[in-house]
C-alpha cells in the first residue's frame, strides 16, 4: 500500500472519533475541528514516523490538544460557555455532569475524554497524551474528584 | 451508576450529537501541510543527546590530525567525546555542567569543556533531568518522578542538595528560566488562577512579582545573557533589572524587507543591545529572516538580512544561541553543521562550515553564560551518532600548567618516523616544518614554545599553557600542523 493511500485510511477511519474528541476535550465546535485538521496535517507532513507509532491515533489527538490549547491561550477563551454552542446539552440525560466537564481544566478534561470517550486504557492514555502513567491516573482522580465535588451528593461514589 | 459509568454514557452521548458537516479530503490537508512550512514555530523546546564518535585531546604533538581548529574570527573549536551522553547543559560557577535524562546518572562538571568529572544528585532515584539553569550563583535543575516535581541545587556545580519545589507552582508552570542574578518561573494556567511570576536568586527561596507585560498568552519568557525577555508575535518587552521594569515595543517590519507580517522568534542581548532575530511572512515569497537591534527595547533599528534561513531552535528552550565573548554565536538547525558568530547583528561570520566538522545539525545545546560555550551536536554522516562540539574563551582559564616535554602522541611520531625514514620527507623539510610550527604557535600567542626532534623518533614539543589540560593551545598546535602540512608537506606525505 501506497504512503499515500495508507495515510488515507488512517484519515477517513479515525478523522470522525479525533473531531468528536477534540471538540469535547477543547469545549468547542469550531476550535475542535480546527485542530483536527491541523494535528492531520502534521501528521501528514511526517507519516513515514507516525505511521510506524504504536497509537497514531492518540499521537494526532496529542498534537491537537496540543494545539488547540495555545489557541486558547493565544485568544484568551474563557471556557464556560462554550461548548453549549457546539451541542445541545439540553436534550441529554444528564446535562449539568457535561457542563462539570466543561469546567475541568483541559489537563484534566484531556484525560477523562481519553478515558471515558475513547475508551482507551491507562496505558494507551499515557502513550498518547506523552505523560507517565501515574500522571494519568492522578489527573484521572482529581477530575472525578472535581466533578463530584461541584456534582453533590448524587454522584459521590 | 457510577460516576465512570456515568461519564462514559454522557459523553458517547455528546459525541455523538457533535455535528460534523463537512470533511475535508486528504488531499486538502496536503496544501494547508505545504502553507503550514512557510510559517515558522519558534515553540522548539530541543531535547537532545548524544554520544561521541571521536576522541581528541592532549596530543600536544605533531601530526595529531585532532580536527580542532580556529574558525576565521579566531574562536578555536574543539571536537571532544566527554562526557558522551548529553541531553541537558548550560554554562556557569565552576564551567559546564551536562546531563542525560536519567537523574540518578547524576551530572558532568566541566571547567573547559574537555575534562569532565561526574557528580551524583541526591534522592535520585527513578527521577528524571528535564532542565538545566544557572545564575552567577549557582545552579538549579528541574525534574521529576512519577507526578512529583523535584529540582536540585549547587554552588560550584559539584557539590548538589535536592530543594522543596514550592507548592505554589504546582503542575501549572509554563516556564522555568534564569538570568544572570535570578531564577524564574512563570506559572500560566489560564484555566485558574492566571499568571504569576516567581522569582528566586538561590532556588529556594522564591517571591511573587508583578508579572509586567507578561500576559496569558502564547508569548514567551526568557532568561538571556544580561536581561529577561518576553515577546509575543511582533510585541516584545525586556527587563535588565529582573523583572521589576520593562520596555515594551511593537516591532514593525522593516521596509528594506518590504510588506509583510513580522514574527519575533527570538532575542538576545549582546553588549549593551538587543537583538531580535524576526521573520517577516512576505505572503507569495518565502519568508525573510533579519536582525533588529536597540539600546532601550523600545526604538527598533533594522540591522541586516541573516546569511541563514534556519531559525528554528533559536527561540525559548531551543538552546541554539549564546554569547561568547564579544560575540553572539547561533547554531541554525538544518543548516549542514553550521556556526555562525555576530558582534553587532549586521555583520556575520561562519564560525564553523558544514565539511568541518559536522556535516548536518540536528539539535544543539548552547549556553555561554556567563563564560564559554558549549555547543553539541550533528554527525559526519547521517548513520553517525552526533559529534559534540566544544570551545572555551582564553579569557575563562585562570590556573597555569606546562604541557609535558614528553610526546604524547605516539601516532604521530611514528607516521613522522616513517615518513623521514622512506625518503618521503626530508629532514630538513622536517626541520623546517618544526621551525614553522613553533614560529605559528608563537605568532598565535603561545609561550614557551620549545621543540626536540628525534632523528630516528620524530618531533616532540612543549609549551606553556594557562589551563592544566592545554586545549587551546592544543587546538593551535594542531592548526599550526595543519597549515604547514598543507603548504608543503601535503604533497610529499600524501596527507
Amino acid at each position: 500500500m501506497s504512503e499515500q493511500r495508507d495515510f488515507d485510511d488512517f484519515y477517513r477511519t479515525c478523522r470522525h472519533e479525533i473531531v468528536r474528541a477534540l471538540v469535547l476535550t477543547v469545549g468547542h465546535r469550531d476550535l475542535g475541528l480546527e485542530a483536527t485538521d491541523e494535528a492531520f496535517a502534521r501528521a501528514l507532513e511526517r507519516w513515514a514516523d507516525v505511521s510506524g507509532y504504536d497509537n497514531p491515533e492518540g499521537w494526532v489527538y496529542r498534537v491537537g490538544v496540543n494545539w488547540a490549547r495555545s489557541k486558547l491561550r493565544r485568544r484568551s477563551f474563557t471556557m464556560a460557555g462554550m461548548f453549549a454552542e457546539s451541542v445541545h446539552i439540553d436534550d441529554l440525560p444528564e446535562p449539568e455532569l457535561l457542563t462539570a466537564v466543561e469546567l475541568l481544566p483541559i489537563k484534566y478534561r484531556s484525560v477523562v475524554v481519553a478515558r471515558f470517550f475513547l475508551d482507551w486504557s491507562i496505558e494507551q492514555t499515557a502513550e498518547a497524551l506523552s505523560i507517565p502513567e501515574g500522571t494519568v491516573k492522578t489527573r484521572q482522580s482529581r477530575a472525578l474528584t472535581r466533578l463530584r465535588r461541584r456534582l453533590g451528593e448524587r454522584y459521590e461514589s | 451508576m457510577s460516576l465512570e459509568q456515568r461519564l462514559r454514557s454522557t459523553l458517547q452521548d455528546a459525541g455523538s450529537r457533535i455535528d460534523i458537516d463537512t470533511e475535508p479530503s486528504p488531499q486538502s490537508l496536503t496544501v494547508v501541510s505545504r502553507s503550514r512550512q512557510r510559517r515558522l514555530r519558534p515553540i522548539l523546546a530541543f531535547i537532545v543527546s548524544f554520544a561521541a564518535v571521536l576522541t581528541v585531546g592532549l596530543t600536544g604533538g605533531w601530526l595529531g590530525g585532532s580536527g580542532d581548529g580556529a574558525s576565521p574570527t579566531g574562536v578555536f573549536w574543539h571536537r571532544v567525546d566527554e562526557p558522551g551522553f548529553v541531553a541537558v547543559a548550560a554554562s556557569g560557577p565552576g564551567g559546564f555542567v551536562s546531563a542525560g535524562r536519567p537523574a540518578e546518572e547524576g551530572v558532568w562538571l566541566s571547567a573547559d569543556g574537555v575534562s569532565w568529572s561526574q557528580s551524583a544528585l541526591p534522592s535520585s532515584d527513578g527521577a528524571f533531568i528535564e532542565s538545566i539553569f544557572s545564575t552567577t550563583d549557582g545552579w538549579l535543575i528541574t525534574g521529576g518522578k512519577d507526578e512529583a516535581r523535584l529540582a536540585w541545587w549547587s554552588e560550584d556545580g559539584r557539590a548538589w542538595t535536592q530543594v522543596n519545589w514550592p507548592e505554589a507552582f504546582e503542575d501549572s508552570i509554563q516556564t522555568i528560566t534564569s538570568t544572570d542574578e535570578y531564577f524564574f518561573v512563570l506559572s500560566n494556567d489560564v484555566f485558574d488562577e492566571g499568571t504569576t511570576l516567581w522569582r528566586s536568586s538561590d532556588a529556594q527561596t522564591w517571591a511573587e512579582i508583578p508579572a509586567g507585560p507578561i500576559t496569558p498568552t502564547s508569548g514567551f519568557l526568557e532568561g538571556v545573557s544580561g536581561g529577561l525577555v518576553f515577546h509575543d508575535e511582533a510585541v516584545v518587552s525586556v527587563s535588565t533589572d529582573g523583572g521589576t521594569t520593562w520596555a515594551t515595543a511593537t516591532l514593525k517590519t522593516p521596509s528594506e524587507l518590504g510588506e509583510g507580517r513580522l514574527l519575533v522568534v527570538a532575542v538576545e542581548r549582546l553588549g549593551n543591545r538587543w537583538m531580535a532575530f524576526v521573520e517577516v511572512d512576505l505572503g507569495d515569497q518565502d519568508p525573510v529572516q533579519a536582525v533588529l537591534s536597540s539600546v532601550n527595547g523600545e526604538l527598533w533599528e533594522f540591522e541586516g538580512s541573516l546569511p541563514f534561513r534556519y531559525m528554528e531552535g533559536l527561540g525559548p528552550g531551543g538552546q541554539t544561541k549564546a554569547i561568547i565573548g564579544d560575540r553572539l554565536v547561533v547554531i541554525p538547525l538544518g543548516s549542514s553543521g553550521q556556526i555562525w558568530s555576530t558582534r553587532d547583528g549586521s555583520e556575520w561570520a561562519l564560525e564553523l562550515s558544514e565539511d568541518q566538522y559536522l556535516t548536518h545539525v540536528d539539535g544543539a545545546v548552547v549556553d555561554g553564560r556567563p563564560i564559554g560555550i558549549w555547543v553539541g551536536l550533528g554527525g559526519e554522516t547521517e548513520e553517525t551518532v552526533q559529534t559534540p562540539v566544544v570551545t572555551t574563551t582564553p579569557s575563562v582559564v585562570t590556573t597555569t600548567a606546562v604541557m609535558p616535554d614528553e610526546p604524547v602522541d605516539p601516532d604521530g611520531l611514528e607516521f613522522q618516523a616513517a615518513v623521514i625514514e622512506d625518503g618521503t620527507v626530508t629532514f630538513e623539510e622536517f626541520e623546517q616544518a618544526a621551525e614553522h610550527w613553533k614560529t605559528c604557535m608563537e605568532e598565535h600567542g603561545v609561550t614557551d614554545v620549545e621543540y626536540t626532534i628525534h632523528r630516528t623518533g620524530g618531533m616532540s614539543g612543549s609549551y606553556a599553557s594557562p589551563s592544566p589540560q592545554g586545549d587551546r593551545e592544543n587546538a593551535i598546535s594542531n592548526l599550526c600542523d595543519e597549515s604547514w602540512l598543507n603548504q608543503v608537506l601535503a604533497t610529499q606525505a600524501g596527507y
